[in-house]
């Protein structure tokens, strides 16, 4: 896999000329809109270095509702995977309860449980258990279907070896269906990652007096005025949704290295 | 054989028992107890079936309003990443990949984070909609696509340089066949983000379809018809997934078999 100098710094200047030419298209663009005389231009497509302003001007108000919406995502994240990782590893110790429950947790992915924010919140009246509860509720569903899956990973050469090991059930748990299910535990920690954040968002977006999502409401309800903090809080959003992922594939790098989709540097 | 039929049995039955089980404790207002909650905030099932039969053409209004976006957001969006697909194939290797993993990152992003900008450019309701919709399916398509079209082993692409087919040929007679068990996965998993992506609009800026319809039910504090609403939405999310199981088996076997 390792790459000539050359190539490498060949790589290196393509990303640049890409960079390049993505900002020098987005100037062009935004000079286009800027020139109308649309009030809300400069909400619509601000200049690069206006929003990269915006950033660093609000930069106390982004970070303040940002870590809003970014804590209760991440302890809901938290609760739904460890209440998913210990439910589904319960579940799959009696065959009729799994066969009972899988086709809810299946049918519970093709559901938009987000549609569930308004009621929710109109059961807690109150934000942050809103926004908690919603972010665990997701990542639940998403965790425990993997790791159901992954629980039952193992090929059954290996099941046949335990057996001959004359391991009993909670020995085969512990070094075999445990260990298989890592790596789809991790995929449904990637998958989701970035949906307990969209949960938590849109909280803000329902309602809500804080977080991101409120900043971007604001903005457009206040017209140019609040222009100032859409793009920036957008592009916070999506950096903390990036940052999640990236730490859940930090973590799966760290707990589980032998994972095959990592010895490939893919991922 | 017969663990075989005994295994059937329980895959059925133990849903049902569970589903009957749980519904039962629920009408029974065990939960409402359990939780300490009066039945305004979680309604009874006999209770949402009830507003959802009173208020059925209002619901019926708008899940036509909801699934038309739906419909159109996920045509435009599944369209656009396949012929982006397409275009990536045409480029060098290594730049491919590149757009690729960098298209792959982009579907790990919260793009709803992009709804609020979207309200601003696209006024109107059932656009807006679909454009989120568009922005939010396009990458998964593309990715999935684009990846069972290259993939195809060399072997076969070697086989099809001996008959001279030409690129197109190869296309169609190699490429997109060997793509279509991913092409499904991505149809398949981009109609929940359809629906995720038409309830968020809905939830945010529009008056119209069945987001609107369990933000506005709560307002006016008919919850069971709010539930109605958030149970038409997994209907339909169920629905639409099963559509597609049921046409990847009947006009792709080979495919359904392999993925």
């Amino acid at each position: 896999m390792s790459l000539a100098p050359g190539t490498k710094g060949r790589e290196r200047l393509i990303t640049a000329a890409v960079v390049v030419g993505v900002l020098a298209l987005w100037y062009v663009a935004a000079l286009l809109v800027q020139s109308g005389d649309d009030p809300l231009a400069a909400s619509k497509l601000p200049y690069p270095h206006g929003v990269i302003e915006q950033i660093v001007d609000n930069r106390s108000v982004l970070a303040e509702a940002g870590w809003t919406t970014l804590k209760q995502a991440l302890i809901g994240f938290a609760v739904g995977a460890v209440v998913g990782i210990f439910s589904s590893v319960v579940m799959a110790q009696a065959a009729w309860l799994e066969a009972g429950v899988i086709p809810f947790i299946l049918a519970a992915q093709m559901i938009p449980m987000i549609a569930l924010v308004p009621i929710a919140q109109n059961i807690f009246k109150n934000d942050d258990v809103t926004r908690i509860f919603i972010a665990a509720f997701i990542t639940f569903f998403s965790v425990s279907i993997a790791v159901l899956r992954g629980l039952k990973s193992a090929p059954p050469p290996a099941y046949e070896l335990m057996s001959s090991y004359n391991a009993g059930r909670a020995k085969t748990l512990r070094y075999l269906r445990l260990p298989a299910a890592v790596p789809m535990m991790f995929t449904g920690l990637r998958i989701a990652a970035p949906l307990s954040l969209v949960g938590s968002v849109l909280v803000d977006l329902s309602g809500a007096q804080s977080g991101l999502g409120y900043l971007m409401l604001a903005a457009i309800t206040f017209g140019s005025e609040g222009a100032a903090v859409l793009w920036g809080a957008m592009i916070v959003l999506l950096a903390l949704g990036f940052l999640m992922t990236q730490a859940v594939v930090l973590v799966e790098r760290i707990v589980a290295p032998w994972q095959p989709d990592l010895r490939h540097g893919k991922a | 054989m017969s663990t075989a039929t005994a295994t059937r049995v329980r895959n059925v039955v133990a849903p049902l028992v569970i589903f009957v089980v749980f519904v039962s404790l629920w009408q029974a207002q065990v939960f409402n107890d359990l939780f300490g909650l009066e039945t305004f905030a979680i309604p009874l099932p006999d209770q949402i079936v009830e507003a959802a039969g009173d208020n059925t053409a209002e619901l019926w209004r708008a899940f036509g309003q909801t699934f038309t976006a739906v419909l159109l957001g996920y045509s435009l969006g599944n369209g656009l990443g396949f012929v982006l697909a397409l275009l990536l194939l045409a480029l060098p290797h290594g730049a491919a990949r590149r757009a690729g993993a960098a298209f792959t990152a982009f579907q790990a992003l919260p793009i709803i984070a992009i709804a609020p900008l979207v309200a601003l450019w696209v006024p109107d309701s059932l656009w807006f909609k679909a454009c989120v919709v568009t922005i939010m399916v396009f990458p998964s398509m593309l990715v999935y696509a684009w990846r069972g079209m290259s993939g195809v082993p060399p072997e076969s692409l070697e086989l099809m340089a001996s008959y001279r087919a030409s690129t197109r040929q190869i296309l169609t007679g190699l490429r997109i066949p060997a793509a279509v068990p991913q092409i499904f996965t991505a149809l398949k998993y981009t109609t929940v983000l359809a629906l995720i992506g038409v309830v968020v609009c809905e939830i945010l800026k529009s008056h119209d379809g069945l987001g609107y319809e369990i933000h506005d039910a709560l307002q006016l504090f008919s919850t069971p018809l709010a539930w109605a609403a958030v149970g038409i939405l997994a209907l339909v999310g169920i629905a639409t997934y099963t559509v597609l199981v049921v046409l990847e088996r009947a006009l792709f076997p080979w495919a359904a078999r392999r993925g």
